[in-house]
């Protein structure tokens, strides 16, 4: 495993807030939505995911700080962080947990704490907010902000199949649903970007709205229920001046155009080669939005490193001055994703942009 | 065909649950055999709704619906297909690979099968490859149905077929998931891999004549 140590490599958050906003921009950024601690501990030598949510604050800042640094030995001009609703969620985790949801009738609804959320959300994570945005480098600064998009939300807490029975069984229940959370997500967003959004230059959330032959809800219930709800969320992080970057999974060409012009997005991630290549969807969309995405992950675990560099530079050949580009995995570079091919990837690309020169 | 049916295989693909049984209940007092009311009622809606999910003519949302009638209405039968001798059509051992937590395709896999008059066994998430095999051999399975979503767990797919044939049970081995292909199916020597549930459900059939 070849790690290239570059000297010369000095942070630029501007690159890639120019690339949010569409405009291609010649040091090509590298971008990820989530690294996974294996491959942060194999390259590094360090665990931060192991620290940065101690209660201990020293602990958590020296985590924080290792989490920077990783970012910034790799050539990013930014780290990823979102804290996520899903984390706080009172009775949650019927998306990642398996369990049984926690609304399913009108009386449910009706007792379930929503209120409450907004508060929890920073008791749980301001001091974390703060130990993130202290340690934060010269020159970098995040991309992220409040973690989980709605449809995850109001998954976390009914459950998929429960939701799509409650959309025929009760179809007020189910609107209710969105606009009740849409209302909390509205709060987390407003403090979060009044108090701790500093040190975000992109927000961003991740809402998996589809998957490989189309979307997960019609349609039209996306554009009815969610969209409406994201453009509150986009409006006011444009009103502090930044770019909104919308995580989605999955074949979203159908409702792509509404996205992009309801949810008034500026630049999009999560790309994966059995529905689109990367090159189709800057193709599609690159004249609107900044595309943020690149490699599918599943090359990344699959190929040989000699493989990964000529996928990378045959795709970045393709994307190339084509608006704002972002360069990295197709989704994230979870545990299972060997380090060689990540560092295949990245290397690449640095070379590519003249890291190395 | 008698207008109930017509009408039952209707409301069966608008998922809607009430009018089904209340359908089942007036078919069954016009005399219509239970079997045929399966047949032309129930499978014939679920088949319809199978084939626009095929050509993305309906949202998973819609065959969800289709599907939890459907199970509504071979509940409610059952006790009258069990008195005329009407026995299911295979048995399918289902669940998702270890290592991994998507549940959502298996899910729909599972309900298209039992759409075909299939009985469906769900092992849940995160299942081993002596699970499966363990599981089909108390229940003399037809098919193994193995979900995966992750480049990761793909591997474990191996160790299903292969263990499939060290034991020499006779169940077929149908895999899927958004990260499988025809050429891995090939490679692992699995028996069929099918890019969507309904075709699934159809092939899960075909191996069960
Ligand atoms: C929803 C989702 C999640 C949810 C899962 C919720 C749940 N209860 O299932 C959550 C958020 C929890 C999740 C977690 C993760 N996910 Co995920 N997820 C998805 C997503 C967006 C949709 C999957 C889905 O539900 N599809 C809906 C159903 C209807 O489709 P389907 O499963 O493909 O099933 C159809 C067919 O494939 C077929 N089929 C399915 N099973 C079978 C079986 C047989 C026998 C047959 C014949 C056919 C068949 O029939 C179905 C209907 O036609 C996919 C994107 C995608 N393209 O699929 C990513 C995806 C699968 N996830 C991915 C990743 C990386 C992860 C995480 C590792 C994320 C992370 N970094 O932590 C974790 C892993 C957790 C774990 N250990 O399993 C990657 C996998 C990449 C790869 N190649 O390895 C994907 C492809 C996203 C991407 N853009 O790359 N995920």
């Amino acid at each position: 495993m070849e790690i290239i140590k570059c000297k010369n490599f000095t942070p630029d958050y501007r690159n890639i807030v120019k690339v949010a906003n569409n405009e291609w921009v010649d040091r090509i950024p590298l971008y990820e939505h989530i690294i996974g601690p294996k491959v942060m501990k194999e390259i590094t030598g360090t665990s931060p995911y192991d620290l940065m949510f101690s209660k201990d604050m020293a602990e958590s800042k020296e985590g924080f700080r290792q989490y920077w640094n990783f970012f910034k030995q790799m050539g990013y001009d930014t780290a990823s962080l979102e804290f996520c609703i899903c984390g706080i969620l009172i009775n949650g985790g019927a998306l990642g947990s398996h369990k049984e949801g926690c609304i399913k009738t009108r009386e449910d609804f009706e007792k379930y704490p929503f209120d409450e959320l907004p508060e929890l959300f920073f008791k749980e994570y301001a001091p974390y907010l703060k130990n993130f945005a202290e340690t934060c480098p010269a020159g970098m600064k995040a991309v992220g902000g409040v973690g989980n998009g709605l449809f995850e939300t109001v998954q976390d807490l009914v459950g998929y199949m429960d939701l799509c029975f409650l959309k025929s069984d009760d179809e007020k229940l189910y609107a209710d649903l969105f606009k009740k959370m849409g209302d909390v997500h509205a709060k987390i967003w407003k403090r979060f970007l009044e108090e701790y959004s500093d040190v975000y230059c992109i927000c961003r959330f991740g809402d998996d709205l589809g998957f490989n032959t189309m979307t997960l809800l019609s349609t039209d219930d996306i554009c009815e229920h969610i969209l409406p709800q994201y453009r509150r969320i986009t409006d006011m992080v444009h009103k502090h001046n930044k770019p909104f970057l919308l995580h989605s999974c999955g074949n979203l060409f159908k409702v792509f155009d509404s996205i992009i012009s309801q949810a008034n997005i500026n630049a999009k991630h999560s790309n994966e080669d059995s529905i689109a290549h990367f090159s189709v969807w800057v193709d599609k969309y690159g004249d609107k939005i900044g595309n943020f995405g690149g490699v599918d992950t599943d090359i990344l675990c699959r190929k040989s490193e000699e493989e990964i560099r000529e996928y990378v530079l045959d795709c970045l050949n393709k994307v190339k001055g084509h608006g704002g580009i972002a360069f990295g995995s197709g989704n994230s570079i979870p545990d299972y994703v060997p380090t060689e091919g990540y560092l295949a990837m990245v290397n690449t690309v640095r070379q590519w942009r003249g890291d190395y020169k | 065909m008698s207008t109930t049916l017509v009408e039952m295989s209707e409301f069966l693909q608008k998922g809607r649950v009430k009018n089904v049984k209340e359908l089942i209940q007036k078919a069954l007092d016009e005399g219509i055999a239970p079997k045929t009311i399966l047949e032309e009622g129930l499978l014939s809606g679920m088949s319809v709704v199978g084939e626009k999910f095929k050509k993305n003519e309906v949202f998973v949302p819609e065959v969800l619906i289709a599907a939890r009638a459907m199970n509504a209405g071979t509940t409610m039968l059952k006790p009258y297909l069990v008195q005329e001798g009407v026995e299911s059509k295979g048995t399918v051992v289902i669940g998702t690979v270890k290592g991994d937590l998507h549940d959502i395709g298996k899910n729909i896999v599972k309900m298209m099968m039992e759409g075909k008059g299939l009985n469906v066994i769900d092992l849940g998430v995160d299942v081993s490859a002596e699970q499966y095999v363990t599981a089909a051999k108390e229940n003399d399975a037809d098919i193994i149905a193995c979900s995966t979503l992750l480049t990761t767990t793909m591997g474990e797919i191996k160790n299903v077929v292969d263990l499939v044939k060290a034991e020499g049970i006779r169940a077929k081995v149908m895999i899927g998931g958004a990260p499988v292909t025809q050429d891995f199916c090939d490679s692992v020597n699995a028996d069929s891999y099918t890019p969507d549930a309904a075709t699934a459900a159809d092939v899960a059939l075909s191996f069960c004549l």
